[in-house]
Formats: C-alpha cells, sequence, structure tokens
C-alpha cells in the first residue's frame, strides 16, 4: 500500500513537472536586416525646447536601456544630429523593437507571395518616440511633439540584401501604387459613445476596376478584415467601406491598410490653463493612388457635444456641424475643440490562481501624467467611492502615464464580478470553471458589456481584457487567445488544460496529517500501552 | 481521556479548521489607496524640509543673521584668527601666473603647510590689509618647502570648497561700494557719468587710413592710475547710493604691450613689423544688476537645488577697433600681458579665460555670506569663520584665439537695455537649462550699426570687445556672465569691406560677424544629482542666450574624416588630391600626387600629424614640458593655424567627425573633441593611465589599455584592458585579453588578431599577433623584435638559420598559413618595418650594417632582390630602429622619430625618378 502511494505520486509529479515548458514559435529566418534613422534638430529648438540642449539627449541615450540600440550625437554646422540603428533578425525582433521605439504596436503590412510587400504605417521620425516620451517624463520638454522637434536627416532601412531609404514612411513595394481612383471621399464622425466611424467611398471606371483595382483593393481588403461594397453602374464603380473604433490611431490604421497609404491620425488632450482640448490631426497622403482629375473630399462631421471648433490647419471649410477640405495633397487636417478627459486604454488583467487559489484582478486605467493631474483627485474619489471591501487602489506613474491600478482578489467568481461591475459601471457574466485534477479541460467565459466607465469620463481608447493562467496550462489557442480587445469581441473564451499538482500534495497533506492525528489521538500509543 | 471526550474535541478542532478556512477564503480587508505620485513628492519635500531645517540650526547656532551660508568641507584646511595673521605676515611676495598664484612664504609659515600637498584647499582668512586683500581659497598645485616655502595655488571651484553652499543674489552695483579699479593705461573710467553722452552719430573710424590711437600721454596714464588710487583707497570721495553708471573712455593702443612683452618675438610673423592693436571710443554701462542662485549641498548626496545666473545694464557702445597683425595668439603668453597691468589682481580671468583684460572694477554687493567650518568627529560641529559681502565685477575685455595675418578695422555702435533674463541651469532639482524672463524689461529693439573692412588671412576667432558682469565670494567665481559680446571668426583669405546696409566681399573663406548677448558661465566640479539623472559639469555649465550673426560670408570649413580617401600618418598624410609631409626643414608641405606643385603650408616646427580632414591637418606640437603637446590644426589652404587643445598626452584616434586624445594633466582619462563645433567633452574614465585606442569594427566598439604600474606590472600583468563603447561605457576586461576580445582585422585575404599594449612615438607595440588560418584556427606569430602588418601578410623577423649566409636575419611572412614564407635576408632585424610595395608591385626596403644604409627593390614575388642606393651611415646615421617609411603614389618618405619630442624627414624618394 505504502509503495503504491509513492510511485503514484512520483508519476504525478514528474507528468506535472513536464507540462511547465511552452513550445517556441518558429521565426522566419529572411527577415534580417537593419534600421537607421537621424534626425536632426536645430540649435535654436535645441536651445529654446529642450531643458538641457544636447547634454539631456546624451543622458537619455546613454540611460534609455535599449541595449540593442546603437547611436551617435554629434554637432554640424551648429545643429545637433541624433542617429540611432538597430539590427533584427527576424519580423518579431523588427516588430518587438520597434515597439520599444515608437510606444505602440506599430501596423507593418508584410507578405511575400506575389513579390515583396512591405509598408509600415508610422511615420519614421516616430522611432524617436522613446526619446520625445523620456523628454516628457523628466520634464525636459514641453509644447512641441516629436515630428516638430525632429526633422529627419536619413531614414533607411536594410531588408532583403537592400537598402531602402525613406523619410516618411516606410514602404517597399516594388510596384508603384495604382493612381486609378477618380473620387475619393473620406467622412469622419464621432459618435455619441465615443466611437470613431469612418467611411471611406471612391470610385473608377469599370474597366479600371475590373483590371487593376480589384486585384488591388481586395488584398487589401482581406489584409484589413473590412468589407468593401462594390456597385458597378453605367460604366462606373463605386466602392465604399465602413470602419469603426474607440481609438483614431485604430482607424488610421485600418485607412492604412485598406488604400494603402500612410494615414497619421492622432488624437491628443492637453490642458490649456482653464479646460480641456482634444486635438485632432491627420496627415494622409492619398497622392499616389488618384488619377490626375480626381477630386477629393475629406469630411469631419462634428457632434454636438464639440462645442467651439478651432481649426489650425488651413484650407479647410468650417460649417455648421462639419469641416471639409478638397484637394489637398497631402492633405493635412488639424483641429481641437473642448472635451471630456479621455483614458488611453482601460485593462483588466486577471491571475487565475490554481484549484484552490485566489482569482486576482488589476483593473487600471490610464490617463496621460500631464492630464491627470488636472483630474487627479476626481478619478481618485470616484474609485474610491466605487471600490469594495478588500479593494486595493494605487496610483502611481509609468513613463509619461499615471496608472490608477484597482486590484481585488478573492477566492469566488462573484466577488470578482462584482468588483467588476462596479468599477467599471457595467454589466457582465463571469464563468470560470476550473478541472485542473487531471489535465480536464478547463474554461473562463467573460463577457463585459455597456462599461459607463467613469462619470464625466469619454470611453477610453482601448479596453482590453488578459488572463494569467496556472504555469504549466496547455493553451487552446494558444496565448494570443489570452487576450482580446473587449470593443471589438465584448467577451473572451478561454479553454486550457492543466494539472494542479498543489491540490494533489494538498490532499495528501491533509490525508498524512488526519492519518497521524487519528494513529495519535485514537491508536494505540494514544491508549497508554507504550512499550517500555 | 475518554473516546468521545476526543471526538467531540475532534469535531470541534474540524468545525474550527473549516470555520478558519470558510473565513480565510471569504475575509476581505477594508479598501486602501496608495498614491505614490504624492508620496513622491512628500518625500522630497520631506528631505528639503530636513535639509533647510539642518541649515537653519546651523545658523542659529552660530548666530549669523543672513540666510547665504557656505559650510566649507572638513578637508578644506582654514587658517584663521592668530593663524591667518602669522601666515599673513609670513608672506613675502604674491605673483599672478598661470591660471593661478605663486606664493612665496617666510619659513614661520612651514609648520602650517607641511601636511598639505597637490589638490589639498586650504582657506587663508584676511582682510583688506592681508596679502589678497579679502579671504582667499587656493587649491595647491605644488609646494616647495626650502629656505622659503613657494606654493602654487589656483582657483578651486565653488564645490570644491563648499559642502553645502545657498547664495541668492539681486543687486545692482552701487558707487558707494566700488572697491577697485584696474584698467589698462589708455583706459580710464568715469563713475556717475551720463550715458546719453556717448554720441553713436560721432565716427572713431578714420575711413582715410586705419585707425590711429591718440600717444597715451603721462597725464592720461596718471589720470588712470591715480582714479585708480582713488578708488581703492580715498573714503573722501562723495560717491552716492546709487546704481553706479561707467562711463569708459578707450583710446590707446594695445599692440605696444603686446609688442613689448617679453617672448614676443618669437611669435610674431614678421621681425620687422610691429603688432598693432588699437582700439577707440566709449563703453557705457549704468544700473548693473547681477542675480545668481546657487544652492547645493555636496554633503546631500551631491544634490543640486538651484543653479542660475542673469545680469542686467543699460548698455552703450560706439568703438572702433584697428587690427594690423600677423600673430599667432595662441602662442601669446596671456598672463605677461595681465601682470602689466593687473598685476597681482586675483579676479582678471573669470571662468572664461580673457587673453587681454582692459578694465576691472571691483563692487562689492549688499549681499553677505556667512563662511561656516565644521568640524568635531563627525563634522558636526560648526563654526562661523567671516561673514565677507558678495563681490560683483565688471569686466571690459578683448579676446582672441587663433593665427591671424591680418589688416582689419571695425566700428560697432550699439545702445540696449541688456537683460534677457535668468538663465536657469537647475530650478528645484531638474535640469532646465533655459532662459526665464525676470519680466522687468521692456522689450525694444537694440540700436545698433557695425562696419568691417578686412583683408583677413587665417582661423581665427576674435572677440573685439566683451563686456561681462562677475561674481565673486572671495575670489571663488561663481558666476561669469558676459553682456555682450561683438566680434569675428573667420578661416581662410578675406578681403572685403562690409556693413548693416551691404557689402562688397571677396572671400575664399568663411566669416561670421557676431554679436552674443548674454553669454552665462558657472562651473561645478563634482557630478551632480539631479531629481531624475545624474549630470555631469564634464559637460560645461555654459550658455549663450543669443548668438545672433550679424554677417556672414561663405560656409565653414567642413572638418569631415573620409576614412576611404584619406590618411593620416606621422610625418606624412594624403586626402584625395594632395599628399602633406614634413620636409627636411621641419616644414608641413603640399604637394600634388604626383610629386609637383610644391607649397608650403605652413612653416611652424610639428612634432607629428595627427589627423586630416576636409580643410585641416592636425599637428601635435611640443610645449616646454616633455611629453606634453599642443594640437593645432593647419589650414590646408595654408590660411593660417589654430590651436584647438593645449595640453595633451596623445591624440589617439580620429573617426569622422571626432578626434579623442588623454589630456596631459588626467591621463586615465579620454576626452574627445568635436572638430566642427571644437566643443570638447570627456569620453571615459578609467582605473590606469591610457595606452593606446583601437577601433574594433567587429564589436563596434573601442579597446582602450591601461598602463599598470609598481607591482602589478612587475609581475608581469604590465596591461589592462577595457571595451568601451561608443557612448563611452566602459567595461573592464582584465589583464589578460582573451583572442576572442582582441582586435581583429582583415587586411587582403587573410585575417589576423593581435593584442595591443601601448601607443609609441613611431610604433605600437603589441604583446602578440595570431593569424588566422583556414578552419579559423588561430595561429600565433613568432617574432624577434615586433611585427608589421601589411595588405599582403604580417612581416617579421626570425633568425637566418640559413647556412653559410653572412645575414643574420631573415624577413618572414604570415598569412593565412600555419608557417610563414620566406622572403629575404637582411642584416637589420628592423628592415621589415621598412616594407613598402608601389602601385606596380614592386616592394622597397631599408637595411642597414655598420657602415652603410641600404634600399632595395624586391619583385612582386619577393624574388629578384636589387640594390637601389646606399648611403654611408656618416651622412646618414640614423638607427633603423627609430626610423619608418611609408609610400604614397609611389614616392618613399623615410623619416625618424627617436624620442617624443623630435622627428625628422630623413628621404623623400620618388621611385619612378630614381628606380626605374
Amino acid at each position: 500500500m505504502k509503495k503504491w502511494i509513492w510511485i503514484y505520486m512520483l508519476a504525478v509529479s514528474l507528468i506535472s513537472y513536464k507540462n511547465v515548458s511552452y513550445a517556441v514559435e518558429t521565426e522566419d529566418a529572411e527577415f534580417e536586416g537593419n534600421r537607421k534613422l537621424c534626425v536632426v534638430i536645430s540649435q535654436s529648438d535645441l536651445e529654446n525646447y529642450i531643458s538641457g540642449g544636447r547634454y539631456s539627449l546624451e543622458m537619455l541615450f546613454r540611460t534609455c536601456g535599449f541595449d540593442w540600440l546603437n547611436y551617435r550625437i554629434y554637432t554640424s554646422d551648429r545643429d545637433t544630429y541624433a542617429e540611432i540603428s538597430y539590427e533584427f533578425d527576424s519580423f518579431n525582433d523588427y516588430v518587438d523593437k520597434t515597439e520599444q521605439l515608437l510606444g505602440y504596436e506599430p501596423l507593418i503590412v508584410y507578405f511575400t507571395e506575389n513579390g515583396i510587400v512591405y509598408e509600415e504605417s508610422f511615420p519614421s521620425v516616430e522611432l524617436m518616440n522613446w526619446l520625445f516620451q523620456e523628454l516628457a517624463e523628466k520634464e525636459l520638454v514641453s509644447e512641441y511633439s516629436a515630428e516638430d522637434l525632429f526633422v529627419i536627416e536619413d531614414s533607411r532601412l536594410y531588408l532583403f540584401g537592400e537598402d531602402h531609404v525613406s523619410f516618411e514612411n516606410m514602404d517597399l513595394r516594388q510596384e508603384e501604387l495604382p493612381s486609378i481612383v477618380e473620387q475619393l471621399s473620406i467622412r469622419t464622425r464621432k459618435a455619441a459613445d465615443g466611437k470613431v466611424e469612418r467611411s471611406i467611398n471612391f470610385s473608377m471606371a469599370e474597366e479600371v476596376w475590373e483590371t487593376r483595382g480589384k486585384q488591388y483593393f481586395e488584398k487589401n481588403e482581406e489584409y484589413a478584415g473590412l468589407l468593401l461594397a462594390v456597385n458597378t453602374q453605367n460604366g462606373q464603380t463605386d466602392i465604399s467601406c465602413e470602419m469603426s473604433a474607440y481609438s483614431y490611431r485604430e482607424i488610421a490604421n485600418q485607412t492604412f491598410v485598406l488604400l494603402g497609404v500612410p494615414d497619421v491620425l492622432k488624437q491628443e488632450q492637453e490642458w490649456d490653463g482653464s479646460g480641456l482640448q482634444t486635438h485632432i490631426r491627420e496627415i494622409i497622403d492619398f497622392q499616389k493612388l488618384m488619377s490626375e482629375d480626381c477630386v477629393a473630399e475629406i469630411v469631419y462631421e462634428l457632434s454636438d457635444r464639440e462645442g467651439e471648433i478651432t481649426v489650425l490647419s488651413e484650407a479647410g471649410e468650417v460649417e455648421e456641424d462639419r469641416i471639409s477640405y478638397q484637394n489637398m495633397e497631402p492633405a493635412w487636417i488639424e483641429y481641437s475643440y473642448p472635451d471630456l478627459p479621455q483614458f488611453q486604454e482601460v485593462s483588466i488583467h486577471t491571475r487565475v490562481g490554481g484549484l484552490l487559489g485566489r482569482k486576482e484582478r488589476v483593473i487600471v486605467f490610464k490617463i496621460k501624467k500631464n492630464l491627470a493631474e488636472n483630474f487627479h483627485e476626481d478619478i481618485k474619489s470616484i474609485l474610491e467611492e466605487r471600490m469594495i471591501r478588500g479593494t486595493v487602489l494605487n496610483i502611481y506613474d509609468e513613463g509619461e502615464e499615471r496608472n490608477y491600478e484597482v486590484c481585488f482578489s478573492s477566492y469566488m467568481d462573484s466577488q470578482i464580478l462584482e468588483f467588476t461591475e462596479q468599477i467599471l459601471g457595467a454589466v457582465g457574466t463571469l464563468q470560470i470553471e476550473n478541472n485542473g485534477y487531471f489535465f480536464d479541460e478547463s474554461t473562463i467565459q467573460e463577457s463585459i458589456r455597456a462599461a459607463d466607465f467613469l462619470n464625466g469620463y469619454q470611453k477610453p481608447e482601448n479596453f482590453r481584457i488578459s488572463y494569467e493562467l496556472p504555469a504549466g496550462s496547455i493553451i487552446q489557442g494558444g496565448k494570443e487567445s489570452l487576450e482580446t480587445d473587449l470593443y471589438e469581441n465584448g467577451r473572451i473564451d478561454i479553454r486550457y488544460r492543466y494539472f494542479d499538482w498543489k491540490i494533489w500534495a494538498g490532499a495528501y497533506g491533509i490525508i498524512f496529517v488526519t492519518f497521524f492525528y487519528i494513529k495519535i489521538v485514537f491508536g494505540k500509543y494514544g491508549k497508554g500501552n507504550r512499550k517500555r | 481521556m475518554k473516546k468521545k471526550t476526543k471526538i467531540i474535541i475532534s469535531l470541534i478542532l474540524i468545525l474550527v479548521i473549516l470555520a478558519g478556512v470558510l473565513w480565510g477564503r471569504t475575509y476581505q480587508p477594508p479598501s486602501a489607496t496608495y498614491d505614490m505620485t504624492r508620496a513622491q513628492n512628500e518625500e522630497t519635500a520631506d528631505g528639503e524640509t530636513d535639509r533647510e531645517e539642518e541649515r537653519k540650526a546651523i545658523l542659529d547656532s552660530i548666530g549669523s543673521g543672513t540666510d547665504a551660508i557656505g559650510i566649507i568641507n572638513p578637508n578644506v584646511t582654514c587658517f584663521t584668527e592668530l593663524d591667518s595673521e602669522t601666515i599673513c605676515d609670513a608672506v613675502e611676495t604674491v605673483q599672478l601666473m598661470d591660471d593661478g598664484y605663486e606664493i612665496v612664504l617666510q619659513e614661520e609659515a612651514a609648520p602650517y603647510f607641511e601636511n598639505l600637498g597637490s589638490g589639498d584647499i586650504f582657506f587663508l582668512d584676511g582682510g583688506a590689509d592681508s596679502p589678497f586683500g579679502e579671504p582667499y581659497f587656493g587649491k595647491i598645485v605644488s609646494v616647495d618647502q626650502g629656505n622659503e616655502i613657494v606654493i602654487y595655488a589656483e582657483n578651486p571651484a565653488m564645490d570644491e570648497v563648499f559642502d553645502d553652499f545657498q547664495l541668492e543674489i539681486e543687486e545692482y552695483l552701487l558707487e558707494e561700494n566700488i572697491r577697485e579699479i584696474r584698467a589698462f593705461d589708455g583706459v580710464s573710467v568715469e563713475v556717475g557719468a551720463s550715458l546719453d553722452d556717448v554720441d553713436l552719430n560721432e565716427d572713431y573710424l578714420d575711413p582715410e587710413g586705419f585707425l590711429v590711437t591718440s600717444e597715451t600721454d603721462d597725464t592720461a596714464a596718471a589720470s588712470a592710475m591715480a582714479y585708480r588710487q582713488t578708488a581703492a583707497s580715498d573714503s573722501g570721495n562723495s560717491f552716492v547710493s546709487e546704481e553706479a553708471s561707467f562711463l569708459l573712455n578707450i583710446d590707446f593702443d594695445l599692440g605696444k604691450y603686446i609688442n613689448d612683452m617679453e617672448g614676443y618675438e618669437r611669435i610674431r610673423e614678421n621681425e620687422d613689423e610691429e603688432t598693432n592693436l588699437a582700439i577707440k571710443g566709449e563703453v557705457g554701462l549704468d544700473r548693473v544688476q547681477v542675480r545668481a542662485n546657487a544652492d547645493f549641498g555636496v554633503s546631500y548626496d551631491n544634490f543640486i537645488k538651484e543653479l542660475s545666473a542673469g545680469a542686467r545694464a543699460d548698455y552703450v557702445t560706439n568703438v572702433a577697433v584697428g587690427w594690423k597683425a600677423e600673430t599667432d595668439f595662441d602662442k601669446l603668453d596671456a598672463k605677461e600681458a595681465r601682470k602689466i597691468e593687473f598685476g597681482d589682481a586675483v579676479k582678471i580671468s573669470g571662468l572664461d579665460n580673457k587673453l587681454f583684460p582692459l578694465v576691472y572694477i571691483d563692487i562689492l554687493t549688499g549681499t553677505t555670506i556667512q563662511l561656516v567650518a565644521s568640524g568635531g568627529n563627525d563634522n558636526s560641529t560648526y563654526k562661523a569663520l567671516t561673514n565677507i559681502p558678495v563681490a560683483g565685477g565688471i569686466m571690459v575685455y578683448s579676446d582672441i584665439s587663433g593665427n591671424i595675418s591680418l589688416k582689419t578695422e571695425l566700428f560697432f555702435k550699439y545702445r540696449d537695455e541688456i537683460d534677457m533674463g535668468d538663465f536657469v541651469f537647475v530650478r528645484d532639482g531638474q535640469l532646465v537649462m533655459q532662459t526665464e524672463d525676470t519680466g522687468k524689461t521692456e522689450e525694444k529693439d537694440p540700436e545698433y550699426d557695425w562696419g568691417f573692412l578686412a583683408e583677413v588671412q587665417g582661423d581665427v576667432d576674435v572677440n573685439f570687445l566683451g563686456v561681462s558682469a562677475l561674481i565673486f565670494v572671495a575670489n571663488i567665481n561663481v558666476a561669469d556672465i558676459a553682456l555682450a559680446k561683438v566680434g569675428a571668426e573667420a578661416e581662410g583669405e578675406l578681403s572685403l569691406e562690409i556693413g548693416k546696409g551691404g557689402a562688397d566681399a571677396e572671400a575664399d573663406g568663411y566669416l561670421r560677424i557676431y554679436l552674443k548677448i548674454l553669454d552665462i558661465r558657472m562651473k561645478l566640479k563634482a557630478s551632480l544629482k539631479l531629481l531624475y539623472f545624474t549630470f555631469s559639469p564634464e559637460f560645461s555649465l555654459s550658455y549663450t542666450l543669443w548668438d545672433g550673426t550679424l554677417y556672414e560670408l561663405g560656409e565653414k570649413n567642413s572638418t569631415y574624416f573620409d576614412v576611404g580617401n584619406m590618411n593620416a600618418g606621422q610625418l606624412a598624410a594624403y586626402d584625395k588630391q594632395y599628399v602633406y609631409y614634413k620636409d627636411q626643414n621641419g616644414c608641413l608641405i603640399r604637394t600634388e600626387k604626383n610629386g609637383t606643385g610644391k607649397y608650403t603650408v605652413s612653416e611652424d616646427e610639428f612634432y607629428m600629424i595627427c589627423g586630416i580632414d576636409q580643410s585641416y591637418i592636425y599637428q601635435l606640437r611640443c610645449t616646454e614640458e616633455q611629453g606634453i603637446y599642443d594640437v593645432y590644426r593647419v589650414a590646408k589652404d595654408g590660411a593660417g593655424s589654430r590651436l584647438i587643445i593645449s595640453n595633451v598626452s596623445w591624440v589617439l584616434y580620429n573617426d569622422s567627425e571626432t578626434l579623442f586624445y588623454v589630456p596631459g594633466d588626467n591621463r586615465k582619462q579620454i576626452r574627445k573633441l568635436d572638430r566642427q563645433s571644437l566643443n570638447e567633452q570627456k569620453f571615459a574614465d578609467f582605473s590606469e593611465n591610457v595606452e593606446l585606442m583601437e577601433y574594433q569594427s567587429d564589436k563596434d566598439t573601442y579597446l582602450v589599455t591601461g598602463s599598470k604600474s609598481g607591482i602589478a606590472a612587475f609581475l608581469g600583468r604590465g596591461s589592462e584592458y577595457y571595451s568601451v563603447t561608443q557612448d563611452g561605457t566602459v567595461t573592464e576586461l582584465g589583464g589578460n585579453l582573451e583572442i576572442q576580445d582582441m582586435n581583429l582585422r582583415k587586411e587582403g585575404e587573410y585575417t589576423y588578431r593581435n593584442e595591443p599594449v601601448s601607443s609609441g612615438y613611431l610604433r605600437n607595440s603589441s604583446a602578440s599577433y595570431y593569424v588566422m588560418i583556414e578552419g579559423g584556427e588561430a595561429i600565433k606569430t613568432d617574432c624577434l623584435t615586433g611585427w608589421m602588418p601589411t595588405r599582403k601578410g604580417m612581416f617579421t623577423t626570425l633568425k637566418n638559420d640559413q647556412e653559410g649566409s653572412s645575414y643574420p636575419y631573415k624577413i618572414v611572412c604570415y598569412t593565412n598559413q600555419t608557417e610563414p614564407s620566406y622572403i629575404v635576408e637582411t642584416e637589420s632585424d628592423q628592415a621589415f618595418f621598412t616594407l613598402v610595395q608601389d602601385e606596380r608591385g614592386y616592394w622597397y626596403y631599408f637595411d642597414q650594417n655598420d657602415s652603410e644604409l641600404f634600399l632595395y627593390r624586391l619583385d612582386e614575388n619577393f624574388s629578384n632582390k636589387t640594390l637601389l642606393k646606399s648611403f654611408p651611415r656618416s651622412e646618414v646615421n640614423y638607427n633603423l630602429t627609430d626610423c619608418a617609411t611609408v609610400i604614397i603614389d609611389n614616392i618613399i618618405y623615410f623619416y625618424t622619430i627617436p624620442d617624443g619630442e623630435s622627428s625628422s624627414m630623413i628621404y623623400r624618394y620618388s621611385i619612378y625618378q630614381e628606380a626605374v
């Protein structure tokens, strides 16, 4: 009997140990090269807008912590040049490093089935975002953005054995973009729920569509995951597409993928001393896409809530409820209006323990630090009012963001759900079925609907949920399935298998303790027949 | 115990455990909020409060009534009361030297300086009758104890003296507080004059001829001297307590001082021609205000809270400057010039070196600072030393750097209220480096006019006239604020007549006429800890608020080093078009690559060429101190030369924009100079003296060697190795270099690694060389006297084992094979160092025996040894150990560098003419 117990426990231990490791993904070996960017900062800008001037730059480069990043700062003709370069040996490596420099995940179109198609959505100068963020975090710069301060001197990507140079977004397409669009209309509006909606309509001759346009746009359609409505009448083909997202960046990304032209669309919020202003700026260069006599129109439809609009870019016509621009190449739209503050992201992260473990949930509200200074006490008091017993609110700065991290842990799903609904003002369901006794399938199903977030604040740009499973879990659908965009999907479903050796160890422990307890209390020693 | 009881107890136990588990699983602690953003601020505020309270307690304990305080570092030796009196009495002479003072004391002061040595700082208390006229801080450079004590001391920086320092000053300089005025003869200072008296319509510049100054007559000189004495000592003057205004009448020829200066003949280009540097006109200053805020605590982890400075003044000037000079001002001993008129004045230089201070006005401010000494076992007891007024000075000066050959006249008229705000280096613990408008100045356009007539050939920066406000605590310069500087920087040959309205110019060079407003400098030695990062003052706390270009002509010379088309050897260099070499007379010569078109670029003696770029040749020139050099840049077109770095131990490396060197006063450091801007800064520090720096292209790092000394060197660890990244991050590699850490070089068809040791005058030394043979194995090469890698292979010499041969040595060549190939037999074990190959493939080398020096030629495959020339040793008696050869476009340059002071070209040999 005893032998059997020991063999059983040993076997269980071995099985559970074996399943701790994860598989390693295969990387694309051909995607290797070098990225280089050199920017020039004029002497007057350096002196007037960067505290500490060149000294600050050198300090920040020295302490940036990117050990893979080569850099050089030098002066020529009284201007200061900052040059960075880094090597990559796979697509993932490039994206990872680039993301660290940009501060956000870059959108890169890359496929090689029909020749090399490679295009980046971000303007090259944004590779200096990290530097600008460091400057901002250390309060060494004000008012300016990276694009305003840094002028590109050189930007190149060495890839597929060739050096590619582009001062805008990197585009390695071997074939020219088809200049075929005859009419283009881009209409953007912000819905009452805070969602940004964009409709893109364009047209061309039917023959052009059939011979050139169809192939080009249908490929982009597939890649972007959007649906093109195509209508052909009287020899003319009209194409339209609708897209929506809570973040302007996402809208820009979708536009970029669909049309294949760079689109930089940003929303920034600033406190102007008396109130909060939302600043919208879009630069879209669709020149290569259009035929010579093309008519282009870009319209921003404004909601009632947007108040007094200040148009900062030239050539825009302001009507009562819209700003329209026509035939500008590239189009530059810039306006601002009084607005409610918006969180950059609200994220829900849950760590699922073992069968008997606690579930720990952290909801993080991220907002720009400079905005947070004006709303700090308000956000804090709203969250404190919503906190149920056991909740901990940590407030801390990370980079140029301020995080309001609300933490709660419980053994009970109902309490986790109550906490979530309370903090987010949401309705949701949460069901965690944990079957880790012996590799049975466990499931997590959670939906969060109708979240109000905080009163007096816009819905955040991003709303995400993620889970962290017990070590050794085998996830069906891969690690990607552990995280999702709640705006897009509204729910998360996770299926996994694991073996909770702790529960078994605990059970055996209890059996042993009970056994010895009974032996001592009720056994022969307890009877006083101890041998002398 | 009964079984029933046990069961009941067991059940209770189970229930308690279950209840506990249930409670544990459902219990939630009270909610809590942790706001780290506020905690950080409060923490900082608490730290600051502690520091301020501590200061207040110290001030209370010593009964001081001022907020400004300087707590002297316990390592500073303070001589006060009887001690200071004894020392002051023992002072025999105080003499201004380079950047410091030579103080000669009688023997009775010896005990006070027994334990003081180089680097130590002392404080000597004293009043107006003391040798320095006020308390004095000295940082000892050397002490010589004999019958009399000779101390050489320089001015220390603020944070070398003070552990804790707080000074906030915003003061107008008052007439009644003028302590002293020192001026060159020919410069008179009128106090209390109205600036409206300066007429900007008056023209001092003589349009018909070169500016001529009035002869300085005895009366004028006496007047200036008399005034000087009056201001310094006569308390009978009826000064009133209002902002001081000064009107400087300048009418003198600075050239006469230079011409009379000791040693000037050494630097004068033309012995018959005297330098003429005449300045004529008026400078007016009114309502001069100095502002500074310095607050730092060395004892508080080097934390610096505030550092800012600024000044204002109503400023008017109408001056004309005439210069006629062919002078290398970099060679000028400016201290000599100062000593002529300024004697032992402590404060004539300020933080920014000024070549010719014309006037210095020393004015006490109403702000006083309490100097406090700390002592006791834990330095927790404090003693008030003295409460001294902070001094504010005004200096008018002229400054030049570079080699100049020019005839020029400039007039400059300017009237403005100069106050663009304070420049804040640090505010509240954060690096700011920005101007803060004081908001007290109404903005209005300055009234100005200028004209420039010049024929210039040179490489020069002439600051015709500068006006600075200085702030001192004793002799320590807290801030140096140049209110205005007008000047010109020029490169090349220029002939022009320009003015505000237009220009008539012929130029083959670059010219910029500039006006700089508020050029501010503050100086701290230590690394400063700010809230977010450590700020190294190696970058220098200097800032120019407005560097305005009045006129610009041409483009500044490019200083790009194109490694593909340029190379600088020791006595010869080349670029795409020309070859530059040191000829037998020591001049720098330029020729076309085929050897024609000889042109003397510079006749100045130099030791070695240490760099080349698009526009300049860089030279090491010997100084009086052995092993210390000055680095000059010489325009390739012969337009002039200019001192760019002084006091250099060795130039290590040049990259496309930067020159790396070891400073003479700190051989454990590498500094770098941006050749375009001439800004220099620290690159990296090391634990040993730097010997050599080589770029490792495979790692994109530099390999630096340091020389061990003492027991470590004796035990065989002669070198310490470091890997340095491009940003100056140093990684110690230890005393033994692994093969993979050695320099990897590919030459032609073979690859080698070497273990460098040090730079030499003639050749760098290495501990070993490895060639990489097929399969990647590294073969260590044998040698007798060293190695010489070339594209063909690595040459070295071995004992000649050929029986019957009269040649004791043979040259061998390592490539990618295990064994070296035989090249040729030689008489000297140094001959292989001279092997060079021409464009057709022929090899040449020098060999020597006791009586002759030979030049041989070999075929491409090292066969057919031909004697080209032989030289009797009686004529060319150089040892090949001290010689090297370089070939540039089929011309052989054979030269010698026997030591660290001399070098010469022995032979320049065209192989087309002679050998074929």
